[in-house]
């Protein structure tokens, strides 16, 4: 029996075949941030984690792209912890779509979109762009998203999606489209486009009147999108429930809450005629609220547009 | 000595239900939720006749199973060809998954082995390797759920459900339920607990479907229809932290049930194949070695075997448990006939 089992143990020995190509952790680079632009080719530069350089390279496609840079630099390179895809829009659903699809690079990686040279903003921009889009998204500037973020948007029925962008050195949002930019948005529209999303929390909010002068504290908000049909029409109702307070006690609550709605209604109105009206996106999940209340007008998504009311109810609790 | 424990039959079964969960090709929607609650529903009004043959305490299934050694080639043909399914999800999901593997043939041996050498050390090391199993799938889906929290979005759940696509459905998760074939077989190594450890697997069963079902459908919505492996899609995505891969704790639990499933099948189609062929020696090996050759053969064809699977579940779990209750209702039927005949004969004379 000793010998039966020890036969066994024996034949099991010559399967630890996975030791033969183990490779060690210091003979390996970890890429942080990739910015990939197209021409005839995809030319990227990467910047690997703790590193101040950055190593460029270029093929026919975005792994070979990656594996032009392995041979330029002495260490195997891994993208299992990237944190930032900053990416030209020419071919950025291709792009995300190959990233999806390979595995090897975390779904959780922020997307950036850099109308141009995506691949010298990212040598430019010193290693901190996870941080610096963090930042923008706690401040209710830009909408975060990652990879798996907007390709469930582009695989909605309006095929677009908001991605956060460069413009001027500065963060906004990008409506893109398949391998396109759609239009960038100024940066009210963006921080309106925070609101309808739900995911501002912890700014303040400036408040200027004739009157007075304060900032109004926005703790966390909630939206939420809801959808009721009326007639021919369809009612959007965006409910913004509002948790803050006022930082100056002297004036009336009542007058603080009244001017904290308008400017947010104003904000979220302003972009949702750009990007609905304008851009016929749906950034905000209104297909979906459409879709929940099981309203059905027979009607694709740009054919449903002009039948769109939307209406604002904003709730401030302290 | 091959008793197993109520606890331990149920944490199999649910370990070889995760294990279908995991390499589940189909995407999540209200209609696949409501037709596997269904589905299962059906499942545990189709067991109720396995649990009255089982209540009788004379009743073994070695001797008194239904079509004789025909009924057991069945069922060790059933075996077989499940392990086979199991190496094919396997194979394919080392295809489309990133597994840091060389070879998908060269992976399903090594497993293979392993798994020989797991059932030669018999039922109890098994079942009680499935405690640890049951652990690993709970702290797994704790983890998910956790990563999941932020990123779900309940606006991706559509409560739009046809009831032709909820019946697509719950035929589709009876044909993926080969656990209760094995149910039927294993109950008989349960001397105790029979009725509690098959309502808790019901329970855990239907449980563990639908919370898998949310997660997948909230984390993942559209992005679901292009996924080949929804389980694996929703791991990658729900990450608990931005950076970090709770993927490889995916990958270690689906490698793990891959052989539970697999020892399960190679020990039950040994022990029927033991019962046809006693003098057969290295039955084990020669169970792992069809297996093998079974799942090959379906790679290479390519053919689609939800239907035969469906099949035979239907005949060994729910129609043959069924005709066996019904024979032995019969037999007691005569048995009172015959004993009332003789008793008045006795008082005639």
């Amino acid at each position: 029996m000793k010998i039966k089992k020890l036969i066994y143990m024996l034949a099991l020995l010559p399967l630890l075949v996975g030791c033969d190509e183990n490779q060690e952790v210091r003979s390996k680079s970890f890429i942080k941030e990739i910015g990939a632009d197209y021409s005839d080719s995809q030319q990227i530069s990467l910047r690997l984690f703790g590193s101040d350089e950055t190593v460029s390279g270029s093929g026919k496609t975005l792994f070979s792209a990656i594996g032009n840079c392995e041979n330029k630099q002495n260490k195997s390179l891994f993208s299992g912890h990237l944190e930032v895809f900053a990416v030209s829009p020419e071919n950025m659903t291709d792009n995300l779509m190959t990233l999806l699809a390979n595995n090897r690079i975390s779904p959780s990686c922020y997307v950036l979109c850099v109308p141009e040279d995506a691949a010298g903003f990212v040598e430019e921009s010193g290693g901190e762009l996870a941080e610096l889009i963090e930042t923008n998204g706690r401040s209710g500037i830009i909408v975060t998203k990652n990879i798996n973020a907007v390709i469930n948007d582009y695989l909605e029925d309006d095929g677009k999606s908001a991605v956060p962008a460069v413009k001027d050195g500065k963060l906004t949002m990008a409506v893109t489209g398949e391998n396109e930019l759609i239009g960038l948005l100024t940066e009210e529209e963006s921080r309106g486009l925070c609101w309808l999303c739900g995911t501002v929390e912890d700014i303040y909010i400036p408040l200027e009147t004739k009157d007075f002068k304060t900032d109004f504290y926005v703790r966390k908000i909630n939206t939420r999108i809801r959808a009721e049909q009326s007639g021919e029409k369809i009612n959007i109702i965006i409910e913004i429930k509002i948790n803050g307070n006022s930082q100056n006690d002297s004036i009336d609550t009542e007058t603080i809450k009244k001017h904290t709605a308008e400017l947010v209604s104003s904000l979220c109105s302003r972009t949702i005629a750009k990007t609905v009206t304008g851009m016929k996106a749906d950034l905000f999940g209104i297909e979906k609220s459409i879709s929940a209340a099981r309203i059905d007008i027979g009607k694709n998504w740009e054919e449903t547009i002009p039948y769109l009311n939307f209406y604002y109810k904003i709730k401030i609790a302290e | 000595m091959n008793n197993i424990k109520g606890k331990q039959l149920f944490s199999v079964l649910i370990s070889i239900r995760m294990f279908s969960i995991i390499c589940s090709t189909d995407p999540s929607d209200a209609e696949q939720m409501t037709g596997a609650a269904l589905s299962i529903l059906f499942q545990f009004l189709a067991v109720i006749p396995m649990l009255i043959i089982y209540k009788d305490k004379s009743f073994s299934l070695k001797r008194d199973i239904i079509f004789g050694k025909f009924g057991k080639l069945l069922y060790a043909l059933f075996f077989i060809l499940w392990g086979a399914f199991s190496f094919s999800n396997l194979w394919e999901v080392t295809k489309s998954v990133y597994f840091p593997i060389k070879s998908s043939f060269i992976a399903a041996l090594i497993l293979s082995a392993v798994c020989v050498y797991t059932a030669s050390l018999g039922i109890r090391a098994m079942s009680r390797a499935s405690g640890f199993m049951l652990g690993l799938i709970v702290f797994s889906l704790l983890i998910m759920i956790l990563g999941a929290y932020p990123k779900a979005d309940l606006a991706n759940f559509s409560p739009n459900a046809h009831f032709s696509g909820i019946i697509k459905s719950a035929v589709k998760d009876f044909c993926r339920s080969g656990e209760l074939v094995m149910m039927f077989i294993l109950l008989e190594f349960v001397p105790t607990g029979k009725r509690k450890s098959i309502t808790a697997f019901f329970t855990g069963k239907i449980i563990l479907t639908e919370i898998v079902a949310v997660i997948e459908i909230t984390v993942l919505g559209k992005i679901m229809r292009i996924s080949d492996f929804p389980f694996f899609s929703a791991g990658a995505f729900s990450q608990p932290m931005s950076i970090q891969r709770a993927d490889s704790l995916y990958m270690i639990l689906f490698t793990m049930l891959c052989v539970m499933t697999v020892t399960t099948q190679i020990i039950l189609s040994t022990t029927i194949i033991g019962e046809l062929f006693p003098e057969l020696k290295c039955k084990t090996l020669i169970s792992a070695v069809l297996m093998l050759g079974a799942s090959a053969a379906i790679n290479y064809t390519g053919i689609d075997l939800t239907t035969v699977s469906g099949i035979f579940i239907l005949l060994l779990a729910v129609v043959m448990p069924i005709t066996m209750v019904i024979r032995r209702k019969i037999n007691e039927n005569k048995k009172t006939d015959l004993h009332a005949g003789a008793s008045a004969a006795s008082r005639r004379m």
